[in-house]
Order: structure tokens, then C-alpha cells, then sequence
């Protein structure tokens, strides 16, 4: 999606709205969570928006406010639960197994064991068509340190699936539906 | 892939090696299929309320 420029950003940001949630449940994990931090980060983006530069990249601008909430809130809450990386990788933890309903949680577990940095990288470049330049901006880092954290994401995602050679992952659309109506909240 | 790269990748250390193209697609894909699908799903209504309420708040377009 090309970032809305010239445009009042108070209308321009609800197209980013979806995909803003898409990126806060990779690496929330939790939906609920996830909506929580998109709520936050519309609110901190509406105050700030003085500050924003009208015609540079609305959706970089956007997607920093929410990771930038994402690691305070995280912060906040390694000092208070430990693991906050690893809730969501135990509760979608399942054995191996050739069904594709559980290749799939199999798949998504293992992705949530990526260090947050590794995530947000493979997410950003790999699921919603970040250029390695946005995607560094939003991260505030290099694009080879985009590049690289996303290699070395898909390195370890193998790594945790045992995936040799071309194996293939047999992920279908029921299956993939299966496992994001596990992470929706009830009476979504 | 070259022979270049062919070489490059099988003399590189195993940690440092890229993972091959069909498997880098395939789990692109899975990312896509997991992520970007919650992303076109309809915006909860707290969600909505709260942007109509801060446009209405602000008069914002």
C-alpha cells in the first residue's frame, strides 16, 4: 500500500488501521493484546500529529508509534511476568504432526519464539510488503539489519521445524483459519 | 543461482547460510496467510468509535 501523502493523516490513518493490527498481533501474540496496542497507538499518533511531516512516510510514522508501545508496554511487563516472549509459543506449542491444521500451529508457535527484533523484521518485509528501507525506518535500524534479522529469523524457524531441503510445509486454508480462530478473542 | 552462490552457500557455515528460495517462499506465505488475513478482517467497533470519536472531537475530515 502506497502511504497516503498530501492527505489529512486523521483520514489517511484508518487505511493503515488493519494492517497496524496485523503487525501489533505478530508481535503481541495475544488479540486481545494486539487491539490494545493499536487502540494506544492511535491515540499517541492523533496527539502527536503536529509533529508529523505531511508528505513523508505516514505508514513508517504509524507503525513506529505502535512498536515504539510495544517495547514500553513489554518493558512494563518483564518487570512484573517473566517470558512475555514465550507465552503465546506455549499456549499454540503442539507435537509434529503431518496434519496441516497442526503444521500450521507447529509453524506459528515456532514464530512466536522469535526474538520480538526477528519477528517484527519477518513480518514487516515478508507479510505485509514492507520495502527493507520502511521497514528500517520503522524499526529505527539499517536495512541490512533489517535484512539480516530476517534471515536469521527464517534460519531458526527452519531450525525449530526441522525443515530440510524444500520440505514442504503443508499449511491449507482450513488449517490457517483453524489457528486464527484459536487466537480471536471470544464473541469477536 | 550461480555456481558462485551455489559454492558460497555450501562452504558457509551452517548458521550463517540463507535458507533456499522455496523454502523462504513458503514461509513468506505462511506469514502472509497468518498475518496479513488478520489484517483484512473488519475493524473491531471499539476500534471505529474511537477514531469517530476523536475525528468528531477534532472535526477532522
Amino acid at each position: 500500500m502506497t502511504p497516503a501523502t498530501g492527505d489529512d493523516p486523521r483520514t489517511a490513518l484508518l487505511e493503515h488501521l488493519p494492517a497496524l493490527r496485523g503487525f501489533a498481533r505478530s508481535l503481541a501474540g495475544d488479540p486481545v493484546r494486539a487491539d490494545d496496542l493499536v487502540q494506544e497507538a492511535v491515540l499517541r499518533a492523533w496527539s502527536r500529529f503536529d509533529q508529523y511531516r505531511p508528505g513523508t512516510n505516514l505508514r513508517a510514522w504509524l507503525f513506529t508509534i505502535l512498536r515504539n508501545e510495544f517495547y514500553s508496554q513489554r518493558r512494563r511487563a518483564v518487570r512484573e511476568v517473566a517470558d512475555a516472549d514465550g507465552a503465546m509459543a506455549a499456549r499454540l506449542a503442539t507435537k509434529p504432526d503431518h496434519d496441516g491444521r497442526l503444521a500450521l500451529a507447529d509453524f506459528a508457535a515456532a514464530f512466536a519464539r522469535l526474538p520480538s527484533e526477528q519477528r517484527e523484521a519477518l513480518v514487516l518485509v515478508g507479510a505485509l510488503g514492507f520495502s527493507m528501507d520502511e521497514a528500517a525506518e520503522t524499526c529505527g535500524c539499517a536495512p541490512g539489519t533489517i535484512k539480516s534479522r530476517a534471515n536469521r529469523a527464517r534460519r531458526a524457524l527452519v531450525a525449530m521445524m526441522q525443515l530440510e531441503g524444500d520440505a514442504c510445509m503443508d499449511m491449507t486454508e482450513g488449517a490457517t483459519r483453524a489457528v486464527m480462530s484459536a487466537q480471536r478473542p471470544v464473541g469477536a | 543461482m550461480s555456481h558462485t552462490d551455489h559454492s558460497k552457500r555450501a562452504s558457509a557455515p551452517r548458521s550463517e547460510r540463507e535458507v533456499s528460495p522455496e523454502l523462504r517462499r513458503q514461509i513468506d506465505e505462511n506469514l502472509r496467510r497468518l498475518y496479513r488475513r488478520s489484517a483484512e478482517e473488519a475493524l473491531p467497533e471499539h476500534l471505529q468509535a474511537l477514531v469517530a470519536r476523536l475525528r468528531d472531537r477534532d472535526g477532522a475530515p
